[in-house]
């Protein structure tokens, strides 16, 4: 990743921050506090928290299907490993990410777009930060927005080189 | 886990495992040495047994901790995977 | 109110949570494993128990005699009697934080009140297991534990005689006592693996065993401490003198401890009381379903219509509630038409999670709070937004 100050931040050279769906089990970490009515994390807006009633609940062509709608990346959040309150949501779940992310990685889909993450009741700070670091993560993936269209049309001589919009990638 | 901390754990599985070497020699100490009916003694030896055993937990923890033992099959952690799947960051 | 101060005490388990998962991987949380740590002690209870068995000799004049010998002849009698004893005490402490741990964080909601009553009744068992043990070793401690409880059991209206009589083997103290006590003893020893059996039958995969390094540690520092603290009996029981004081195990004990205070039938009273409160948690003060939101989505409904016999659901289901019938009729969709099985769900075994809805790939199980389609009309909601 480059470092240059727009990387720094949430919002990448393309304008926006990644799109970020949340499929987080309502034991787990308490998540009352961190998002308003909507689930909109007020930490990272650009992140929606949807609760489920355990992390084991949540069916893979579900997350497929939020990365298809267009979503950057999905997460799901589980207690942590021995915790679950179902006794074994965690572990199934973390099995049936590790074998979605296979089959996106087979079809060229990265698999770092998808996470499964463990957390408790307490682990507010840990969990906040580690979506910080999965939205880094998705911003080095997010393709930077070729301009829409050219604001005028192009001037037919081309002797200055197009300026270089690309932040390292 | 940083080096630091690494290292940290190396020491204490040395230190801890010459601790139990100890109790297991205090252990053929009394053995050899106490009298026909061992009888004797019988405190120090159960306590060094008993200690030999905690020790052994310990150690294991340790081992757990410097990432040279797996958890058991079902219960790896996110940074303990890699062993059957691939890596996921 | 009540709700509160459980809240409360959730926040403060799950931060003491926080703090030892600081120093152990979270799978070696010994917290996450409280039931097994009872089964460990339980086991090695059992053990302990036969090698003493071997040598424990249920009569007035032998008994205190033959643990005499066991402790102080017998080659590392000493201690396994000392391991017997502080296991048995780790047993309830185990048992204990097992009953506060899963009290705490809600872990008795729907059909998990069949492992609750059960457990309290391993709990209540294995404390009268604990004290008449205290009585087998008929020293002056023990005679005095078998007194008191003859008088909190004649001060129960009705049955107490009768009661009393069965513990003392006939009226009063005879040569019959010992051996009826041995019986009472050895006899809900053994009850308590059915009891266990019923613990573990709504759950698969039941945590039975604590990770490696806790079996050592435990085992390590009972073993340590029957060494450090031996366990010795006091002088042999005289019936008729009654000690200025007796050493007191808080764990078993306590009851006996209050009777020097309170009148008997008080006592009773508290203890039953105590235990009335213990067997209805999982059924008072329950939040209603819009309280719970999202845990409490209704009982998972398998689309028959879907359903092609797969079994991934009953192999994922934690608490055995899914069971998988001849399927009497066969399915709407292509897959489902030749299906052999056919997915039920037991309501009564249900605890609403919907792992199976997530373990299904043929969309054949939906939770009736929370449908698939909901899911993923908000997923793609808050991505078009």
């Amino acid at each position: 990743m480059s470092t240059t100050p727009q990387m720094q931040t949430a919002t990448p050279a393309s304008g926006r921050a990644p799109k970020v769906v949340g499929l987080v089990c309502d034991w787990a970490v308490g998540t009352t506090e961190l998002a308003d009515a909507a689930g909109r994390l007020r930490a990272h807006p650009s992140v929606t928290i949807i609760r489920v009633p355990c992390s084991g609940f949540i069916r893979p062509s579900w997350l497929e299907d939020t990365l298809k709608a267009g979503a950057d990346g999905v997460f799901v959040v589980g207690c942590p490993y021995g915790d679950c309150l179902n006794r074994e949501g965690n572990y199934l779940m973390r099995e049936r990410v590790d074998q979605l992310q296979r089959r996106l990685a087979r079809r060229k889909i990265p698999a770092e777009r998808l996470a499964m993450l463990a957390y408790g009741l307490h682990d507010v700070d840990a969990f906040l930060a580690e979506v910080a670091a999965f939205l880094k993560r998705l911003e080095a993936l997010v393709p930077p927005a070729a301009p829409a269209r050219p604001a005028a049309p192009r001037p037919a001589q081309t002797a200055s080189q197009p300026v270089q919009t690309e932040e390292g990638a | 886990m940083n080096g630091g901390n690494n290292s940290q754990y190396t020491i204490g599985i040395f230190a801890l495992s010459l601790l139990g070497v100890t109790c297991a020699g205090l252990i053929l100490f009394g053995e050899r040495f106490g009298s026909t009916e061992h009888r004797d003694l019988w405190q120090l030896g159960g306590a060094a047994l008993g200690a030999i055993l905690v020790i052994y937990g310990l150690i294991l923890l340790l081992l757990r901790k410097l990432g040279m033992v797996e958890p058991r099959r079902a219960e790896a952690e996110d940074d303990l995977r890699g062993r059957w799947t691939k890596p996921v960051p | 109110m009540y709700r509160r101060v459980l809240t409360a005490l959730l926040r403060a388990t799950l931060r003491l949570d926080v703090a030892i998962n600081r120093v152990y991987p979270t799978d070696l949380n010994p917290l996450y494993y409280t039931g097994g740590l009872a089964n460990l002690f339980l086991f090695v209870l059992v053990l302990s128990g036969i090698f003493i068995f071997f040598y424990y000799v249920p009569s007035l004049a032998g008994a205190h005699e033959s643990i005499r010998y066991l402790t102080e002849q017998v080659p590392y009698g000493g201690l396994i009697r000392g391991i017997h004893r502080y296991a048995a005490d780790g047993f309830i402490i185990a048992a204990l934080l097992h009953l506060f741990r899963n009290w705490f964080t809600d872990r008795y909601l729907f059909s998990r009140d069949s492992p609750w009553i059960s457990g309290m009744f391993l709990l209540f068992f294995g404390g009268f297991v604990g004290v008449t043990g205290y009585i087998l070793v008929w020293d002056v401690r023990g005679l005095t534990v078998l007194a008191i409880f003859n008088d909190l059991l004649k001060a129960i209206p009705l049955a107490g005689q009768f009661l009393a009589d069965l513990l003392t083997g006939g009226q009063g103290l005879s040569e019959g006592t010992l051996p009826r006590i041995l019986l009472l003893h050895v006899g809900p020893a053994s009850m308590l693996y059915v009891l266990l059996g019923w613990h573990y039958v709504r759950l698969r995969h039941p945590k039975v065993w604590p990770p490696a390094t806790w079996v050592l540690v435990c085992v390590g520092l009972v073993t340590l401490a029957s060494a450090v603290l031996p366990a010795v009996s006091s002088t042999p029981a005289e019936p008729g003198v009654s000690p200025a004081a007796i050493p007191l195990d808080v764990f078993f004990l306590l009851p006996f401890w209050l009777a020097g205070y309170l009148p008997a039938l008080a006592v009773v009273v508290l203890v039953a009381a105590l235990f009335a409160i213990g067997y209805v948690i999982p059924y008072v003060a329950r939040e209603t379903p819009q309280e719970m939101g999202p845990r409490d989505p209704g009982v998972a409904q398998v689309i028959d219509g879907n359903c092609t016999g797969c079994e991934l659901c009953y192999y994922d289901c934690p608490y055995n509630a899914i069971v998988m019938v001849a399927s009497p009729y066969q399915g709407l969709s292509r897959a489902a038409q030749s299906r052999k099985l056919l997915a039920v769900v037991l309501d009564s075994r249900c605890v609403e999670c919907g792992i199976c809805i997530g373990a299904c790939p043929f969309e054949a199980l939906e939770l009736p709070g929370m449908l698939e389609s909901e899911i993923t009309q908000r997923a793609a909601a808050a991505v078009q937004a």
